[in-house]
């Protein structure tokens, strides 16, 4: 017999109006930059009108491309740092090994706020003020401890055997790593990559202290001009970077569990 | 010797204070199968990777025909190695798997065909080059990881538990055609198992591990036959055990005294040059035991009563309780009927087979 | 054993050595030291700069209790918006759950600014909401939803929540549905299973999240510079403007030291209280 069942409906009903709220910024910033009426609703047609006006524009160009080789630098050379340290953490046994995996982990804990200040202080003191490194190691940093997480899940899941196996054979320890280790664990090294990089991608707080003139990352670009217009062109931006953060969503939970990797 | 193949001395591995291997001593000569046989945890694994080179040891040295390999890295040793789980590499093929080790030596192209056609061939793999591990059975993977190994033509092939992920059937059938392939190769081989039976019936000799130790190291006949240890005795096959005291060690025959009081006679020097009065063990193979079938008087005739019957088909075993109070198991294999519990029974344990051990501190 | 860590390690620790443990200690240090008109700033071991601060009463409420207050009430809010969703979501599978969880982790994965973005359209004088609120006659102005508390409020719970709710997700995925049905057989109605067996047990998970989510919040830049107005002065924006606008850096160093001694202060309160209140109560239960 079915009972109505008030609390559950109304568990029901606020998660949907939940979700709506959560949905409700991406899903109006996509209808704008797809609507040829600019913000007059109901729209009536598609256009991609706004796409290519954002994809032509300079300055978002030159953002994009700034974002680009900031994203793919920082997130190779985290994933280099932390890929050994995650093989240490996993294989090895050793005393303080709970410090050290809190240690690499603490950039996690520390409020970008704090943390971009004291790396602007540091390079103004060594008298690096305003070139690129700071811009990068503050992103390498910043998503270091990602890498290092999924790494070190997806290590716990490698079987060591399949090195032992490759040694036996002759395999050195330099041709495991290239010819077995890093193949066999590519799901687990594209998801962290494509974390780091949408996390280095879509990062505003650290690039708004550390980045150079004439070196900003789309999302301060973005920012200064929606400072004075909201024009259906950022719309269309902003869209963009909405589809390439849900692809990067996509690759990461299908190699490594989305939830697992977020959970701070 | 010095032409072994293998010789392992005395090697130690130390986990902290925990001793996983003890002192471990064998040797493996030429074409030789041999079986390393223990309960689980007893060290087999460790001493064969020890020898492997995928774990440093803690002490004593292994020799690969008479080159001391205990310090080089694994892939300096010519040693096949086929794991519990095989460790089929999941990117590559059948055919990459196979070849991986042959371009590491630098074959030419052609070599490298002809040695996967070959050693697919032999482990009845072909036409499997291209298949992924994942889309192979068990026991196909189980063929990949020996073509892996024989393809390298190593000069010792090392095996942890090969068949243990495979479904009994399987297991039976693969051991066979293991078995076979060996001996036409007359490939050295050491091969870890928990399971006896694979032990006794694939191998030339078999070392018999125990707590990190090596408790006897025998063919399979005498390992069942003549024990050295009540380990060994009730590790393999079963046993009956009965504690008691030597009574005496004569030119005819040794007698022991039980715990109840009943004395039973053994073939003279059974008690191995132990002293009257020392406490022993008396064991007896249950299939050594004959049921009588009427009373009978003399030594080792023992009266009891039928307390279980277990019927297994061919075998039918029972449990007699002694008049003296001790349990005997016993089987039966040509048998018309089977007795009912409670049934009065005499039955004879023949001296020739009671074998008295020392009663050592070890278990 | 050391000879053997130590390599792979080391390269990540010297990076986290150089680039964030000197960097903070230069914070500290830099905190001490006085700015003078021409110069960056110079050498000293003064501590006007916090007297600056914490002497200042104007500083204190507008800043650091008004950052406390917002930070608090955006955490309150997160709380009562996540803690249905977790509860639901937990109870979902398959597709249904895919997405639902898709949804939750969107904000944290995209951008802030893209995301600002959307609700500027939506929540400005002439965006849409005040269109339809107006079209719709509910009322007649425009309502101000952005540039104010309001704004920052918004935004904040809007990133706070999907963190709760991950961690409270933990929790509830612990519980056992037997003690559920247990309680159930026992005769608890369904409203006193979930208040006295399922509730008590999400408290660690929502006390991590209220943990996380209270730090962001407290230090909050972005939002208030993007969507807040000259009253909402949190803290962290205040280092940023004066770092960046100001070029006030010991002063900054200053107010990040007083952010994170305050933070702490208050997580330790929270500690004390949440432990007190329902932690103790949990272990007395259990
Ligand atoms: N890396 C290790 N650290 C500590 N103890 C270990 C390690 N590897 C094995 N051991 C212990 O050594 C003993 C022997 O293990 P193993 O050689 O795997 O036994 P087997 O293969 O005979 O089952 C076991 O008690 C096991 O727990
Ligand atoms: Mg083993």
């Amino acid at each position: 017999m079915m009972r109505f069942d008030f609390g559950a409906l109304a568990l029901r009903g606020f998660t949907a109006l939940m979700m709506l709220f959560l949905i409700f910024p991406i899903g109006v910033t996509l209808l704008v930059s797809l609507n040829p009426r600019e913000f007059v609703l109901p729209p009536t047609g598609i256009t991609f009108e706004w796409f290519r006006a954002a994809w032509t524009s300079e300055t978002f160009l030159r953002g994009m491309s700034v974002s680009l080789v900031l994203g793919v630098c920082a997130s190779l050379i985290a994933n280099a740092l932390a890929l050994p340290a995650a093989m240490a953490l996993v294989r090895c046994d050793f005393r303080g090994k709970a410090a050290v995996n809190l240690l690499l982990m603490s950039p996690m804990l520390i409020p970008t706020t704090i943390f971009s200040l004291a790396l602007y202080i540091y390079f103004v003191r060594l008298g690096y003020g305003s070139g690129l490194l700071p811009l990068l190691v503050g992103h390498v940093i910043h998503v270091m401890p990602y890498a290092l997480r999924i790494q070190t899940a997806s290590l716990h899941r490698f079987d060591p055997s399949f090195e032992e196996a490759a040694r036996n054979v002759g395999a050195g320890r330099l041709r495991t790593l290239v010819s077995i280790t890093l193949p066999v664990m590519r799901t687990g090294l594209v998801s962290s990559f494509a974390l780091c990089f949408i996390l280095s991608w879509n990062d505003f707080p650290i690039s708004v202290f550390l980045a150079p003139p004439g070196w900003t990352p789309l999302p301060v670009e973005l920012f200064s001009y929606i400072k004075f217009q909201y024009d259906a062109v950022a719309a269309a931006l902003a869209s963009s970077l909405i589809v390439l953060s849900a692809v990067a969503m996509v690759l990461i939970d299908r190699f490594a569990g989305l939830r697992r990797v977020m959970r701070s | 010797m010095p032409d072994d193949a293998i010789q392992v001395d005395a090697i130690q591995k130390l986990y902290g204070t925990m001793k996983a291997v003890d002192d471990v001593s064998f040797s493996v000569a030429p074409g030789e199968f041999v079986s390393l046989l223990g309960p689980s945890g007893c060290g087999k694994t460790t001493s064969l990777r020890m020898i492997a080179g995928f774990i440093e040891p803690s002490g004593g040295s292994i020799r690969v025909h008479g080159r001391d390999v205990t310090h080089l890295p694994p892939e300096k040793r010519d040693v096949g190695f086929v794991f519990q789980n095989y460790a089929l590499w999941p990117h590559m093929t059948v055919a990459e798997n196979v070849a991986f080790g042959l371009k590491l030596r630098r074959k030419s192209r052609r070599e490298i065909a002809a040695k996967i056609e070959e050693s697919l061939s032999v482990t009845g793999l072909s036409g499997y080059e291209d298949r992924l591990p994942k889309q192979l059975s068990g026991g196909q993977q189980q063929r990949v990881a020996l073509a892996r190994a024989l393809a390298l033509e190593p000069e010792l092939l090392l095996m942890d538990e090969p068949l243990s992920n495979l479904d009994r059937a399987l297991r039976v059938t693969m051991r066979r055609e293991l078995k076979e392939l060996q001996a036409r190769m007359k490939m050295t081989t050491l091969y870890v198992t928990h399971d006896q039976e694979e032990a006794l019936s694939m191998s030339n000799r078999v070392v018999i591990m125990n707590g990190g130790r090596v408790e006897q190291i025998a063919r399979p006949y005498e390992l069942y036959e003549t024990p050295a240890s009540s380990f060994v005795a009730d590790f393999v096959g079963i046993t009956n055990f009965f504690e008691g005291t030597l009574m005496r060690c004569a030119e005819d025959w040794d007698e022991v005294r039980l715990a109840s009081g009943q004395v039973l006679h053994a073939r003279a020097g059974a008690g191995q040059g132990g002293q009257p009065g020392d406490a022993v063990r008396a064991l007896i193979r249950p299939e050594r035991v004959t049921l009588l079938s009427g009373p009978e008087e003399g030594a080792n005739i023992l009266r009891g009563q039928v307390m279980l019957a277990e019927y297994f088909g061919a075998v039918l075993r029972y449990s007699v309780r002694l008049d003296s109070g001790e349990t005997l198991r016993l089987e039966v294999h040509n048998f018309d009927a089977i007795l009912e519990n409670g049934t009065p029974v005499h039955v004879r344990v023949p001296p020739e087979h009671l074998r008295v051990l020392p009663l050592d501190g070890r278990a | 054993m050391l000879r053997r860590v130590l390599p792979p390690l080391l390269p990540a620790l010297l990076a986290l050595l150089i680039f964030v443990a000197l960097p903070m200690l230069w914070v500290v240090r830099t905190s001490f030291n006085e700015l003078v008109d021409g110069a960056y700033m110079v050498e000293a071991l003064s501590l006007d700069n916090y007297t600056r601060f914490l002497g200042n009463p104007w500083y204190l409420v507008n800043t650091l209790w008004f950052s406390v207050r917002i930070a608090l009430l955006a955490t309150a809010i997160s709380v009562i918006c996540a803690y249905p969703v977790a509860l639901y979501i937990a109870g979902t599978r398959g597709l249904l759950r895919n997405v639902l969880m898709s949804l939750v982790m969107a904000p944290l994965l995209i951008g802030l600014v893209t995301l600002v973005y959307g609700w500027i359209v939506i929540f400005r004088g002439g965006g849409l909401l005040n269109s339809l609120m107006i079209a719709l006659h509910v009322y007649d102005e425009p309502v101000r939803y952005m540039w104010n508390i309001k704004g920052v409020v918004i935004l904040l719970v809007y990133i706070g929540a999907p963190y709760i709710v991950l961690s409270l997700l933990d929790s509830i995925e612990k519980i056992s549905p037997y003690l559920v049905e247990a309680a159930r057989n026992v005769g608890a109605s369904r409203w006193t299973a979930f208040w006295k067996i399922v509730f008590p047990l999400t408290m660690p998970g929502l006390y991590a999240g209220l943990v996380i989510v209270f730090s962001l919040n407290f230090a909050a830049f972005a939002v208030p510079l993007m969507v807040g107005d000259s009253k909402t002065q949190m803290i962290g924006l205040v280092i940023y403007r004066e770092a960046l606008l100001n070029n006030d850096l010991p002063f900054a160093s200053a107010l990040s030291v007083i952010m994170v001694a305050a933070n702490t202060l208050i997580l330790l309160g929270m500690g004390a209280l949440f432990g007190r209140l329902i932690l103790n109560k949990l272990e007395v239960k259990q």
